[in-house]
Parts: C-alpha cells; structure tokens; sequence
C-alpha cells in the first residue's frame, strides 16, 4: 500500500512537470504569469554599395550690365575741367540677368562657393555674390521637382571707362561644387 | 586703193580685237588677285578664332554621344542652363597618360563645354595643368583626357581641380561663366 502510495506521488510529481513549460532564457521566468524581454538586433548590409553620384543643375543669367552717369558735366576750357559732372555711376541689368541658381541632384550635399575674377584691364571693378557660400543637402529622399536649390545675385561696383561702348567681358564668375563633409 | 584700205581696216580690226582680249586678261587677273585675297583673309579669320581662347575649340575626340535627348532646360535670355554629372573621383596613369573620369553634359544642357584638370602644386595658388579636353557638345560625356607631354607625377594622392569651361552651341563665344570642381586623384604607374 504503501508503496502504491510513493508511485501515485511520483507520477503526479511527472506529470506536473512535464506539463510546465519549458523557458531558454538567460533570466528564466520563475513564477507563473511571469514576463521576460530579449533585444532583437538588427544590421543593414549590401553587396553592391551605391557610389557617390554626383549631378548638379546650373543656370545663370545673361551677365550684361550697363554703368551709367547721370552727367558728365560741362567742359571748362579755362581750367580744364568738368564742372557739374555726376560723381559715381550707376551699375543696372535687366531683371534675372545678374542670378545664379544651383540645383543639387545628387545623392550627397554638395557645398557651392561663389566668386567673381575680372579681367586684366578692369580690375577696378570690383563683383561680390549676395552670399559666398551655400550649402545644398543631398536630394535623397526628394522628388525631383523639389531638389534643394539656391539663388545667388551678382553685383557689381566700380567704374568703368567711357571708351567701353559696346559690351565688353570686365570678369568671369566662377561656381565651385565642393562636396559636402 | 580698196586692198590697202581694206588691209589698214582689218590691221585696225586685229588691233582693236587684241586690245579687247588684253583688257578682259587683266580683268580676270584682278579678280582673280581679290577671289585670293579674300580666301587669304577668311582663311586668316578662321586660323585666328580656332587659335583663340575665346572661342570654342573643335570637338572632343574622346568624347562620347550620350543615349537619349531631352528637352532644353529652361535658360534665361542671354543666358545659360547646364547640368551637369560627375565624379570627384580621377585615375591617372602615368605608363598610358591617362586621365580617367566621368564627366556628363546631358543633351539638355543648353551650352557646350571643355575641361580643364589641374593638380594643386606645392606652393599656394600653383596650379598645374595636366590635362586639356577640346569640346564636349551637350549629349556627350568624356571619360578619359591624355596628359600634356612634360607631365610627371610620382604615384600617390593628389588634391586638384577640374575646370569646367561653357561656349555657346550656336557662335563658339566662350560664357562669362564657369565652374570648378575639386577632385583627388590617384596616380599610379599603371601597375
């Protein structure tokens, strides 16, 4: 009898735990209604890195300028001089002419420096851009209508010779396309 | 009286036949002289604007016709649109002197263009020029320039430039505008 009674204990004791759940966890749930958390980890990688493409858009306005003095005053023989003569001009162009606008497509920013450089025989007039420098994140993640894009405007100051009648190059303005750190 | 008369007449005739021929001889020979002349001076226009910085140089042998044409972008009066494609990365190959890199002016681009590379020298602002393209029309793409004879660079890394000069596609009048793209480039042996 007594001994039927240590196997129905013994069975019972099995059956309990087999019917317990199993956990393989480094911090095991050791209650009932217990919880535990693992991290799920992920990483990207490819067998074909995208390379760098750069392309940027640039487009500029015709760059004609016109110097104008109010008046060159009136000659005087007796001491060689014009008298009422207006004393600075005037730089002018027609609207857009003096812009310049740089589009990034590329799937990296691009840094855009502006600079103006004159010729030789005008280097008095002077060409400065609105802004020197502009930075144009990368067009990744944008539609095509809405790359990013910036306008710069040039102006001129100095004065140029009365000889200079017909349109004359004074300078070239250079875009440099830096890439983005 | 009338074999003399009619001698002396046909004498004039002949004379009068030989001046005519003489006149018409030296007529052609003036415009022949003007006809060489004014060849000599279009030929001396034409030498003189090929020669000339301000104009576009012919095209580009190297040069390569991209697939595909596109509409113009839109370009202000007088002014310009490019846009262009490239890498800032350049192989140059001292055994083949080579420059190898990509440079685009897609078809849409409403100026022609050439290119200039240039290594930073040791000194501030020294810029040396290794290679010179001729034209690269809008549709083409160049991806190799050959290096100017005196060229000798040890293999290594180098911080340069490349030059992007505009013209205009109908005249060959060199724009007011230009760009710059700085570049590394990696020279090696060709090994």
């Amino acid at each position: 009898m007594k001994n039927k009674k240590l196997a129905a204990v013994a069975m019972t004791s099995m059956m309990v735990l087999a019917m317990g759940t199993n956990v393989c966890a480094a911090s095991p749930i050791e209650e009932l209604q217990g919880t535990d958390s693992k991290e799920v980890k992920a990483s990207y990688e490819t067998n074909h890195e995208a390379e760098t493409v750069y392309s940027v858009d640039i487009v500029w306005g015709d760059m004609q300028y016109k110097y104008t003095i109010d008046s060159e005053g009136t000659w005087n023989p007796e001491n060689h001089k014009f008298e009422g003569a207006s004393e600075a001009g005037q730089w002018s162009c027609n609207e857009g002419a003096d812009k310049v606008k740089v589009t990034n497509h590329s799937n990296a920013a691009v840094k855009v420096a502006f600079s103006y450089a004159a010729e030789d025989a005008y280097k008095t007039i002077n060409g400065n851009f609105n802004k020197n420098e502009v930075n144009l994140k990368t067009a990744e993640g944008t539609e095509v209508g809405e790359a990013p894009a910036d306008e710069v405007q040039l102006t001129l100051n100095g004065t140029l010779d009365k000889n200079v009648e017909q349109p004359t190059k004074i300078g070239t303005a250079t875009v440099t396309l830096n890439a983005a750190q | 009286m009338k074999n003399g008369e009619t001698n002396e007449q046909e004498c004039l005739g002949a004379k009068s036949a030989k001046s005519t021929q003489k006149k018409h001889k030296m007529w052609i020979r003036i415009l022949f002289i003007i006809l060489l002349l004014g060849i000599g001076i279009m030929v001396a226009l034409y030498v003189k604007r090929s020669n000339s910085e301000d104009f576009a140089p012919k095209v580009d042998q190297s040069a390569e016709q991209m697939e595909g044409a596109e509409d113009k972008m839109d370009a202000p009066n007088g002014g310009g649109a490019v846009s262009l494609t490239y890498s800032t990365v350049v192989t140059v190959s001292m055994e083949d002197r080579t420059a190898q890199l990509l440079f685009e002016n897609p078809s849409k681009s409403t100026k022609d263009t050439s290119l200039q590379l240039t290594v930073k020298g040791q000194n501030e602002g020294e810029e040396l020029l290794l290679a010179e393209s001729e034209l690269i029309p809008a549709g083409y793409k160049l991806t190799q320039m050959n290096l100017k004879d005196k060229i000798d660079l040890d293999p290594g890394k180098y911080e340069g430039n490349l030059k992007v000069l505009y013209y205009d596609s109908e005249n060959g009048e060199k724009e007011v505008v230009d760009t710059k793209i700085p570049v590394t480039l990696t020279v090696n042996n060709g090994n």
